[in-house]
Order: structure tokens, then C-alpha cells, then sequence
């Protein structure tokens, strides 16, 4: 930062420029953190503007739902820009003659149109000047004194590198995952030399606080940027008091159990492994035999179902697991209730929380965890009384923990229940934003909105 | 709704398109298959279908054999865009559409044709998307 050229403290109150590329109404999975994140600075009493994507982008190519619209604080200001996406168009009136007829060229000549935004993240780069001249016109209407910007996509960042290098505004990065680091193999996927760890490491540098999603994932940047240590913090993402299923009464289950999933299946989902265990658990537990899976979700990331987790799911209703298909975030308390058993089904790796794990607690029901005994989500886990984790993927302990949650959900007793429900009350969401929100409104230092 | 379906696919790649065929049936549209592979009519829910002849491969005459058709007739994707040209049938089939789609990649080229004939209609690139755009 330029010194000088920004005025600190503000006296009135303090205005946050939150950029995010996956808002409300995208049903992307990190959107629940984009829509608490600024609801919790305008709760603080700042003015908050949200910069994102045009809800068309949504509807045409991750699938949207637009209950969550109705959950935006009506105190914030939402500014969407035009965004393109032609990789994922499919109605080929839009494609030009060269796409059509040379498929690999055009390819090429995308990616080299990607690379002329001086960015290098294909697919999204090209948002970057949308992005920058509406950050330009924001800050020119009414100053920011802080810029948030949350990933993924990476380009969503430039929001505030160019406010911070044009007016001098701090800035904060929402890293979550982090974009150098494959949180599934823990490699480094880019080289600091690359053009993507050399952009990583000038945001960074300048940036006031970087956020994670969880300790494994910020304890591996502080070792990669060891100057930067006590800039990086961990916010997690927890659940969302309006949005959360009610904790479940602490009484037994009754027979026949329904055990439950919600959440996105994608190709890193073990759901074969899961569907294994699960056979063999019902060929030697009359409980579970009885029990039916029901899971609930998007097959893929994107609007149009994958058609080898389609194949997947269709395959597995030979054994008593139904799909039904995707559920919106505001139904899914009544979703919740029908459920007696949760199953965490992960992609394996040491940094993988996942958000569904939060959401699992505010239950208080039997959770039996079908990933990596190392996932960082057995830390948030640990402790809980009601968790039932495989001890591998190997079909024998899946079919073990599917028994053991099923004896709790049928003959857990009151106080172990109770103690479940307190348990999950620790991972509400506001209780790990509020810290940060304190610290960056006393740092911008409004007098008013800390009186 | 009146759906077209363009293929290049044969018998042992066609299970996903038939399933898409039925899921529009089911609806209550009404499908037409302009396929290059014939198949029983009967085991498809479909009002009708154009069958357009199996490609030439030259696969019976080796790698140069199969290089030469590259270059003409051309690829399946070519070969099925030329003959739906030429076919009175899969042109009318196309010409009163209001969705078409292309079951996979080589029939895009056939498809991209039609687009351009008849940009009234939404021309969609994959099953997938296509089932999507019906919903």
C-alpha cells in the first residue's frame, strides 16, 4: 500500500466492498459462506456493497436457487456484472463457425484470449475488466475502506488488488481453500516461480488478513510464507443459525432407520466404497437391513448431472439407496428431520473439511464418516459423542461404523444426546466470523459502529 | 414439444440416448432420431426415425485405407452433416422442431448446420443439457 493516500480512521460508518463470483442465487457449495460473510458486516452496523456475477450465469450453468436470494441482509447493495462462460455453452447457436468445426483450436485460442487478461486463471480471467471498472465506480460513489474477496475463482481477487494499488484501500482475502495448495493430495500445485505463485504471493503480501477454511490449510501457507503467519487466520465455515435443521429432539430413533446424505456427489465422493460397506452391513445387521439410505444432492458441480455419478447412484438403488435428487437450501431443515443417521461420504486429503460437516452437527444425530480417517474434517469432529467414522474405506469398517451409528440412534441415552446438540452449538457460523468482523472493524476504526 | 435427436452412435454406445429418448416420451414429447445406425423402432419410444446409412470408416483396408476417408467422405461427423443435407426427411424432421440435440460430439457438426437454418430453435450440444433445457 501506497502510504498516505488512504485517510484512516473513518469517521462515519465504514463501508465494505465484498467480492465474491458465487452469490446467492448460485447453489454452489461455498455460497453459504458468501452470503453470511457480508450479512455479518452489515450486522456490524457497516454499509456493505457485494460485487458478483449476474444471476443469469447461475441459472444457465451451475444451477441456481434463488430461495437464498431472500436471504440477503436488505441493508446490503448487491452489484452484479455481465459474465461469459462460453466453455460451458451448449446451445450451439452461440458458437462461432470455428468452434464448431475445430473444437481443439478453438480451445487454444480461448485459453490465449484468457491469457491477454494478464491473469492466469482460464475460464474466469476474462471477468477481470467487468470486475475492475465496476470496483472503480463503487469506490468512486461512496469510498471503500475495505475490501473483502473471496475465492473461487481467483479473479475475484483483482476486485481488490486494483482498488488497493488505485486508492490505496486495504484488503482481505477469503483464500478458503487456498490456490496453490491441492487440498486433496496436499502437493503444491503451482511453483512459487509459476505465474500463478508469483500472483499468489503478490496478493498476499499486501493483503491485511488471509482466511481459511481450517488450521491444516493455513498451518501449510504459514510454512510457505512464514512472513506472513500472523496475517493468516482460520474461519471456518460453520452452520447457519437460519438455514441450519433444527437439533433433533434427544429421544431414539425408531425402526426402520433412514440414514442421510445432502450434498454435492461429486467424482471425489467415495459413494462405491460407501455403497459396499453398506451391503455388507446389511447382510449382517438385522438394523441396518432393514435401514434405507436416502441421498440428497447435485450430481456434479455443474446444472447438468455428471453422467458417471448418475450411472453411480442409479446403480446403487439395487441396494436399498435411493437418490432424490437436490434439495434447496431453505427446505432442507425438513429434509434433515426425515434422517435418523448422516453419513459423511469426503474426498480423501488432510486439508478437506467440507461444509456439510458443520451443518451434520447442528443436528445432534448419529454421524458415521466414510472418508480418510486424515481429513481435516475428523478435527472438527473429534470429540462429538455421536460420531461413528470408518476406520478406512475398506468395506468391513464401513459396515462397522454403519452398525455402531445405528445402536445410537436406536439406544443412545438422553445426556449423551444433549451432549451432542451442545457440542454442535460451538460451530454456528457467526461464532467464527465475529471474531474477524471485531478485529477489522476496530482496525478500519469507525468510531461509530464500535459505539 | 417436438424434439430431434442427432447421432452418430452406434448399438453398444447408444444405452444413454435411448434413456434421454424415453425420459422426453415420458414427458410427453415427441422425439424423432436422424441417426446414421439403424435401430428397432420398436424398442424406441419415438415418432419416427431417419436412418442415414452407417458411416465409411475404410477400418476394413487398414491405417491408410482409414486416413483416406478422413479426408473424404470425412469423419462421422461430416459424413452425417452431408447426408441430413441431402435427406428430405431429416430436413423436415429439423425444419418443424423445437428442440434439437446432439447425442455426441461428431454430431455437432450436423448440428451446428441445422442451427443456422433454424436459429428459432434451441440447438443443444449434449443430452445432459439438452434434458435440462426441456425441464
Amino acid at each position: 500500500m501506497r502510504p498516505g493516500r488512504y485517510p484512516a480512521p473513518v469517521s462515519r460508518r465504514p463501508h465494505l466492498l465484498y467480492v465474491a463470483w458465487g452469490y446467492p442465487p448460485c447453489r454452489a457449495g461455498g455460497v453459504y459462506r458468501a452470503l453470511a460473510t457480508p450479512n455479518a458486516f452489515a450486522a456490524a452496523g457497516w454499509d456493505v456493497t457485494v460485487l458478483t456475477v449476474d444471476r443469469e450465469t447461475f441459472h444457465r450453468y451451475t444451477g441456481a436457487d434463488e430461495a437464498l436470494e431472500e436471504l440477503i441482509d436488505p441493508r446490503i447493495t448487491v452489484v452484479r456484472t455481465p459474465f461469459e462462460w462460453p466453455a460451458l455453452e451448449t446451445d450451439v447457436r452461440s458458437w462461432s463457425w470455428l468452434r464448431a468445426h475445430a473444437p481443439r483450436v478453438w480451445r487454444r485460442y480461448r485459453k490465449q484470449r484468457d491469457r491477454m487478461h494478464r491473469f492466469p486463471e482460464t475460464g474466469y480471467a476474462g471477468w477481470r475488466g467487468d470486475l475492475e471498472a465496476a470496483a472503480s465506480r463503487i469506490h468512486a460513489a461512496t469510498p471503500v475502506d475495505l475490501v473483502l474477496a473471496s475465492a473461487n475463482p481467483a479473479t475475484a481477487w483483482l476486485a481488490a488488488w486494483h482498488l488497493h494499488r488505485t486508492a490505496g484501500v486495504p484488503y482481505v482475502l477469503d483464500q478458503r481453500d487456498g490456490w496453490t495448495l491441492d487440498v486433496f493430495s496436499g502437493d503444491r500445485v503451482h511453483s512459487r516461480s509459476s505465474r500463478i505463485g508469483a500472483w499468489e504471493h503478490r496478493l498476499l503480501g499486501s493483503a491485511r488478513e488471509v482466511w481459511f477454511v481450517n488450521e491444516p490449510i493455513r498451518a501449510w501457507y504459514a510454512r510457505e510464507y512464514p512472513e506472513l503467519a500472523d496475517r493468516l487466520h482460520v474461519v471456518m465455515n460453520g452452520w447457519d443459525a437460519e438455514l441450519a435443521p433444527s437439533a433433533a429432539p434427544p429421544a431414539p430413533a425408531r425402526r426402520p432407520l433412514t440414514f442421510g446424505y445432502i450434498g454435492t456427489i461429486s467424482g471425489k465422493v467415495p459413494l462405491g466404497e460407501f455403497v459396499a460397506g453398506w451391503d455388507r452391513a446389511r447382510t449382517t445387521d438385522d438394523v441396518v437391513a432393514e435401514a434405507r439410505t436416502v441421498l440428497r444432492g447435485y450430481l456434479g458441480f455443474y446444472a447438468t448431472p455428471n453422467a458417471a455419478q448418475r450411472q453411480l447412484v442409479e446403480a446403487a438403488e439395487a441396494s436399498g439407496v435411493t437418490f432424490g435428487g437436490p434439495v434447496s437450501k431453505t427446505e432442507i431443515a425438513a429434509v434433515y428431520a426425515g434422517f435418523d443417521v448422516l453419513l459423511l461420504i469426503l474426498g480423501s486429503g488432510l486439508y478437506v473439511t467440507s461444509g456439510k460437516v458443520f451443518e451434520y452437527l447442528a443436528t445432534g444425530l448419529p454421524v458415521v464418516s466414510v472418508h480418510d480417517p486424515t481429513n481435516a474434517a475428523s478435527d472438527v469432529l473429534a470429540g462429538y459423542p455421536l460420531w461413528f467414522p470408518a476406520a478406512s474405506l475398506e468395506p468391513d469398517d464401513i459396515a462397522e461404523a454403519l452398525r455402531l451409528a445405528a445402536d445410537a440412534a436406536l439406544h443412545a441415552d438422553h445426556e449423551t444426546r444433549t451432549a451432542a446438540r451442545e457440542f454442535g452449538e460451538r460451530y454456528r457460523r457467526d461464532r467464527q466470523l465475529d471474531p474477524r468482523v471485531e478485529a477489522l472493524t476496530a482496525s478500519v476504526g469507525s468510531a461509530e459502529v464500535r459505539a | 414439444m417436438k424434439v430431434v435427436v442427432l447421432t452418430t452412435l452406434r448399438h453398444e454406445r447408444i444405452g444413454e440416448c435411448q434413456e434421454a429418448v424415453r425420459r422426453w416420451a415420458d414427458a410427453g414429447d415427441e422425439v424423432r432420431l436422424i441417426t446414421m445406425h439403424p435401430y428397432d423402432a420398436s424398442a424406441w419410444p419415438v415418432a419416427g426415425m431417419v436412418v442415414l446409412g452407417p458411416p465409411t470408416t475404410g477400418a476394413r483396408f487398414g491405417t491408410l485405407s482409414r486416413a483416406l476417408v478422413r479426408v473424404y467422405p470425412g469423419s462421422p461427423g461430416r459424413q452425417l452433416r452431408r447426408r441430413v443435407r441431402a435427406s428430405a426427411e431429416a430436413r423436415a424432421a429439423l425444419e418443424g422442431a423445437d428442440l434439437v440435440a446432439s447425442a455426441d460430439t461428431p454430431a455437432v457438426l450436423a448440428l451446428w448446420w441445422s442451427s443456422r437454418r433454424h436459429p428459432s430453435a434451441p440447438h443443444i450440444a449434449g443430452l445432459g443439457s439438452a434434458l435440462q433445457q426441456r425441464r
